[in-house]
């Protein structure tokens, strides 16, 4: 048989989890967009409730380059080697997505070097300075 | 009862938290049925997919297209079970796994409102049980109210940059400069420039959003409060927030279902109580009649029990069978193993053959939605776009064909069908 406190003492309990549960999933969703603003992660408007952002809207192209063992340089037509839909997301410099595209290109065969380039303008129509990265293919392996 | 307490765990109208559950899982579950779907042929192209987050792309397989369709079609079952039987911790936390599984997988879902969808299954775990009295407590409904609040605040903090404030993103977007152009008109007839009024209508949409995120925050007390301002303040925000909605609607921007859920959210939560059980009444109607068939009826042996359970696999069957695309058998397959499993297990609430009608209630309905809508004709003719493009011409072919039986009337690629068969030395169809 219970002691009269328990009652008390179980709803005590459960509202302290509660509260902690709260407190938890409210952490977590303000320090999701916070993290975008405090990080360097610029490009990457996930999480962020970046709704219509300028990011977004801003006209893009891509080009990605490759060096050959043979020491020749090749472009690469993303559009016929993945899906458009990450053709999308390099224009909007998705890192997670560059990288990963990148290794998929050194790891193609016979490719050295991996450039990777994304020229855009605002939406003022202003051009913005070219963002660039690279990876070399030795690394990866 | 300190004001963190009285926040959180205060009393509300137990109407807003029912009307709320069951229409939101109503349309998330025809959300993933009628549009997601269409996308689906994207996952698993030239084996390359990265993740949201990088544990699932460590630990799970690539997605492929059938992947992904099982995992929405599973998603809308569990959402109409859910919103038939009434939202069940156990039911939501399974779709919330479901739902954030379908986006997570690959960031080729990057909408941030399926993201605040998962937000919003996560709140409703901890909704309150469906009550006949007229208030009732439950943290789950005032998260939810929390976490709106935190979304126009962020959202309207986004906004605050010199391209947004001169109005350069507002007229980029879509549809705007036709929308508004009557607008513009008149601007200008009141002396006011072009730039100018481009520049006022971005830069009001900052304040507004971070008074509509006020008013949800204060919206779960005024069913507890005297306070009239309050009450008034909420009432007030509640045709903003729908013209906002409604008019990112006019915009014709590509956000698919979300101005719909937030007018969902703002009929819940900044109507006056009156208004919503009016409201509960009319909407829920149908749902109301297929759960009350479902609670009420004498509890069946177990000769009936899996008799139903047997009734519904088929039906569950007969589903994936019309509806026509890779991912079909294998999710109504769990389903039916779910059920199956539940009704040898369970001797709890609710009773098998309740999940079992819920369950055949919703794979007729998932059949009816995906059957009326152009969600399979979208599927195989973006596939078929995508493999042409990649030089994969049969295969481009097959899914053209596919998709024919689908196609609207004037969408037909029949010019594209015999343009592949040509390329491929096949007869071409009349």
């Amino acid at each position: 048989m219970s002691s009269p406190s328990t009652a008390p003492d179980t709803h005590a309990r459960t509202r302290r989890r509660e509260n902690l549960t709260i407190a938890a999933i409210l952490v977590f969703q303000i320090a999701m967009p916070l993290s975008y603003y405090v990080s360097r992660r610029a490009y990457d408007e996930r999480f962020s409730w970046r709704m219509f952002s300028t990011l977004r809207l801003r006209d893009c192209k891509v080009e990605v380059k490759e060096q050959l063992e043979s020491g020749r340089t090749r472009s690469v037509n993303i559009e016929r080697d993945v899906h458009v839909a990450w053709l999308r997301l390099l224009e909007r410099m998705r890192s997670a997505v560059v990288d990963a595209y990148l290794e998929r290109r050194c790891d193609s065969g016979g490719v050295t070097r991996v450039d990777f380039t994304c020229h855009c303008n605002d939406t003022d129509g202003r051009a913005l300075p070219p963002m660039e990265r690279s990876l070399s293919c030795e690394a990866t392996r | 009862m300190n004001l963190w307490n009285r926040y959180f765990h205060g009393d509300y109208l137990a109407v807003r938290a029912y009307l709320f559950s069951k229409v939101f899982l109503c349309m998330v579950a025809l959300d993933t049925w009628m549009l997601m779907i269409g996308h689906a042929g994207r996952y698993g192209v030239a084996s390359f997919n990265v993740a949201h987050f990088a544990l699932l792309q460590r630990v799970l397989p690539l997605p492929t297209a059938a992947h992904y369709v099982a995992t929405l079609l599973l998603t809308g079952l569990v959402a109409l079970t859910a919103a038939l039987l009434g939202p069940r911790k156990l039911l939501i936390s399974l779709l919330f796994v479901l739902y954030t599984y379908s986006w997570s997988m690959s960031m080729l879902d990057s909408y941030q409102h399926h993201y605040f969808v998962s937000l919003v299954l996560l709140c409703m775990v901890f909704f309150p049980k469906a009550t006949r009295d007229s208030h009732t407590s439950g943290f789950g409904y005032p998260l939810l109210a929390a976490t709106i609040t935190v979304l126009y605040t962020f959202t309207s903090i986004a906004k605050m940059d010199a391209q947004w404030c001169d109005g350069f993103t507002l007229r980029r977007i879509s549809s705007a400069q036709e929308v508004l152009a009557p607008l513009v008109k008149l601007a200008t007839q009141l002396g006011i420039s072009e730039p100018t009024f481009w520049s006022i209508a971005s830069t009001s949409v900052i304040p507004v959003e971070l008074l509509i995120g006020v008013g949800y925050a204060l919206s779960v007390r005024q069913d507890d409060t005297q306070r009239r301002w309050l009450r008034w303040y909420v009432a007030i925000i509640f045709p903003i927030a729908v013209a906002l909605h409604l008019g990112a609607e006019a915009l014709r921007l590509d956000i698919g279902w979300f101005s719909y859920y937030m007018l969902a959210l703002a009929c819940t939560f900044l109507l006056p109580g009156r208004a919503v059980r009016v409201l509960a009444l009319a909407i829920t109607l149908p749902a109301q009649t297929i759960s009350k068939l479902l609670v009420e009826s004498k509890v069946p042996g177990r000769a009936e029990t899996l008799l139903t359970c047997a009734a519904v696999s088929g039906a569950l069957a007969a589903a994936a069978f019309l509806v026509d695309l890779p991912g079909a058998y294998t999710a109504c397959a769990i389903a039916a193993i779910g059920l199956w499993a539940y009704a040898l297990v369970s001797h709890q609430e609710p009773h098998p053959t309740q999940v079992g009608l819920a369950l055949g209630v919703a794979a007729i309905l998932m059949w009816t939605a995906i059957a009326v809508t152009e969600v399979r004709w979208d599927y195989y003719r973006y596939l078929g776009g995508d493999l042409q493009r990649r030089g994969e011409s049969r295969e481009a072919l097959t899914a053209y064909l596919r998709g024919e039986r689908y196609a609207p009337k004037g969408s037909s690629r029949k010019t594209k069908i015999r343009q592949l068969q040509r390329e491929l030395g096949l007869k071409v169809m009349p």
